[in-house]
């Protein structure tokens, strides 16, 4: 892919389709001391839907930073940020919030599992955060002890945390809490997770960092599998380079400045 | 499906420690709450139910208008009873107060029966003042059920036949029963004004402790007693519920329980935000995964909201629930008086002060950063 290329399109709806995440000549930089450090300098790239890409790099090489931005959680010194063909920091906090929670899913390094939640409960949340299981204290409370409450949506938004349990082989274990999951099984929940928003786009941070190799395989497996059949593009930080030959475009970031290897 | 109900669900035991911390502050509070209720009924009931329109007080040589109300140093003169009977007639008449110990005067005459202290409330027409259904003749006084009983006059619920009782030494027939009022933790004795100054001690130009507007007395002026009369007679004249404050053992009282319930409601406040602080802190990293999934900042203060709402609401109304039982069961032997709007109002304010404390303590959610979610830690 040659970002130059995508960035000179004038074909703004394709690219919205194609392309849903857009960095466009990002620069990040901190306050060190006296001085500023150059965390990312002019960092372009668009993923592209239906591909796992891969962001590798040494520690430190801005590779966090670059997720965070992606994520709309962190402002970038110069350049923009574009999400579904929207300039995410033209928006204010709350549209900003609501791109990110209708177009973007994350993969956390960590489960980051609620642990009052079975896995079920795990993707409804996400539904829930949307307002699409409805709100109020008396309607959560018939909810939580299962009377009465507005449960109009309940079922819809359980059927699709079945379907995506399903998809990532848990379709068995949607009752179970966290602690009743291994580490792949709730990496696994947090990827089915990540989906639930139906998001145009996937941010993985360092999803195998746990996981011994086989079941790092599985989960870089996995995340290709769905990025393929939900048509999403997929953005995973790692430095599991065993797992690169699984990726459709592989990245580098080097002292900020970010290369395609392949 | 909220996440900090689930939690409640999840964490039975640290929630239920929580609602038990708030329920037995609740049942304390119901309990100070009847407890100062019945100690002030105790204290002022006689004088906040008298059926008048104002209660005269002397104020020596102060204006009215620096006076306060005093019944320990209030004396009546036959000069000012007549000042306020040149402007309302019959209706301006002395009451006296005196305490004094009652002796029942056994029926076999082998001596008394038994004692109690009483306060003696004395009036031209006793009988209208506490609620009698007859006229009380001179050398009668009417008791309580409760006082006649610790006389030893009763026979059943009913008078002995010629109950008798020696107040401060001075024989009176017991005329009838009456509802039970108080004065200062002591039960009303009730006798004519004539009685009384035989009892009393006073001096000859005293005629009561205080004097008493009857009820629609005010109208003739107004609605208000006359600034020139006050002044000129050296009285202060103030509305029943008021005068209790001439009562310095029922101010004193009643501000000490008062301060001890001022201090329930500010620990329950203090207890709770503290809980839900500190179970916030505990909470910081699935706050962060909330607002890194989406989650605005309203609905993890919501969700917080609602777990605390939850938990203060179960404790103070178990806790209130509880300290309305004990009660209403130690209302036989400790002066307790607890109504159902008595008993709501701290379950309410419990409430109320926890949801606000609560609020106050999850506003740091606000601050948690979502990009706590990401990365290794």
């Amino acid at each position: 892919m040659t970002n130059s290329t995508l960035l000179d399109s004038s074909a703004s709806t394709d690219l919205t389709t194609t392309r849903p995440l857009v960095l466009e000549k990002i620069g990040v930089t901190y306050p060190d001391g006296d001085s500023t450090l150059e965390v990312l300098r002019g960092v372009s790239v668009a993923p592209r839907v239906g591909e796992l890409s891969a962001l590798t790099g040494v520690s430190g090489s801005g590779k966090s930073t670059m997720l965070t931005v992606s994520a709309l959680l962190t402002r970038p010194t110069v350049g923009r940020v574009l999400v579904a063909g929207q300039d995410a920091w033209s928006l204010n906090e709350k549209e900003r919030t609501a791109l990110r929670r209708d177009n973007v899913g994350l993969v956390f390094q960590q489960p980051n599992l609620f642990a009052s939640l079975n896995a079920r409960e795990q993707l409804a949340m996400s539904a829930d955060i949307r307002g699409e299981i409805g709100s109020g204290v008396l309607g959560a409370l018939g909810r939580v002890f299962g009377k009465g409450g507005s449960r109009a949506d309940k079922p819809a938004a359980f059927a699709r945390a079945d379907e995506l349990l399903d998809l990532v082989g848990l379709g068995d274990k949607r009752d179970r809490l966290p602690h009743q999951l291994s580490g792949g099984q709730r990496q696994r929940v947090n990827i089915a997770r990540a989906l639930m928003n139906s998001p145009k786009v996937i941010l993985a941070d360092e999803p195998t960092s746990a996981l011994d190799e086989d079941m790092s395989a599985q989960i870089v497996g996995l995340l290709g599998k769905v990025t393929r059949e939900l048509n999403v593009a997929t953005l995973m930080v790692t430095h599991d380079t065993a797992q690169l030959d699984q990726c459709d475009t592989v990245y580098a970031l080097e002292r900020g400045v970010l290369s395609e290897l392949r | 499906m909220k996440l900090g109900l689930k939690d409640i669900r999840f964490a039975k035991g640290r929630f239920a420690l929580m609602a038990g911390v708030v329920a037995l502050i609740a049942m304390l509070l119901v309990m100070l709450t009847g407890l100062t209720s019945g100690l002030g009924n105790q204290s002022i009931s006689a004088v906040r139910d008298l059926p008048v329109d104002r209660v005269v007080f002397s104020t020596g040589d102060l204006a009215s208008g620096e006076a306060k109300p005093d019944f320990t140093s209030s004396q009546i003169t036959a000069q000012q009873l007549a000042a306020y009977q040149d402007v309302y007639g019959d209706g301006a008449t002395p009451l006296g107060l005196t305490s004094a110990r009652a002796q029942g005067v056994a029926t076999d005459g082998s001596g008394t029966s038994g004692t109690a202290n009483v306060a003696v409330f004395a009036a031209q027409q006793p009988e209208a003042l506490s609620g009698a259904g007859s006229a009380l003749p001179k050398g009668s006084v009417f008791l309580d059920e409760d006082t006649a009983s610790s006389l030893g006059l009763l026979n059943g619920s009913a008078l002995t036949a010629d109950a008798k009782a020696t107040i401060n030494g001075k024989e009176f027939a017991v005329a009838g029963l009456v509802d039970a009022q108080w004065y200062s933790h002591m039960p009303v004795a009730w006798m004519s004004i004539d009685d009384w100054a035989s009892i009393a001690h006073t001096s000859s130009d005293v005629v009561g402790t205080v004097m008493l507007l009857a009820d629609g007395s005010l109208a003739s002026t107004s609605g208000e007693v006359p600034s020139t009369l006050t002044d000129d007679s050296l009285t202060t004249a103030v509305s029943p519920g008021a005068a209790v404050r001439g009562l310095p053992s029922y101010t004193s009282e009643n501000g000490s329980l008062a301060l001890m319930q001022a201090f329930l409601y500010g620990i329950s406040g203090l207890v709770i935000a503290a809980f839900v602080a500190v179970w916030t802190v505990q909470r910081t990293r699935d706050i962060a995964v909330l607002k890194a999934l989406g989650a605005s900042s309203g609905y993890v203060v919501r969700d917080a909201l609602s777990q605390s709402l939850v938990v203060t609401v179960l404790g103070a109304v178990v806790g209130g629930a509880l300290g309305g039982g004990i009660a209403v069961a130690a209302s036989a032997v400790v002066p307790i008086h607890l109504t159902l709007l008595s008993a709501v109002l701290p379950i309410a304010g419990i409430i109320v002060i926890g949801l606000a404390a609560s609020m106050a303590a999850v506003k740091q959610t606000t601050s948690i950063d979502p990009l706590l979610a990401l990365g290794g830690n």
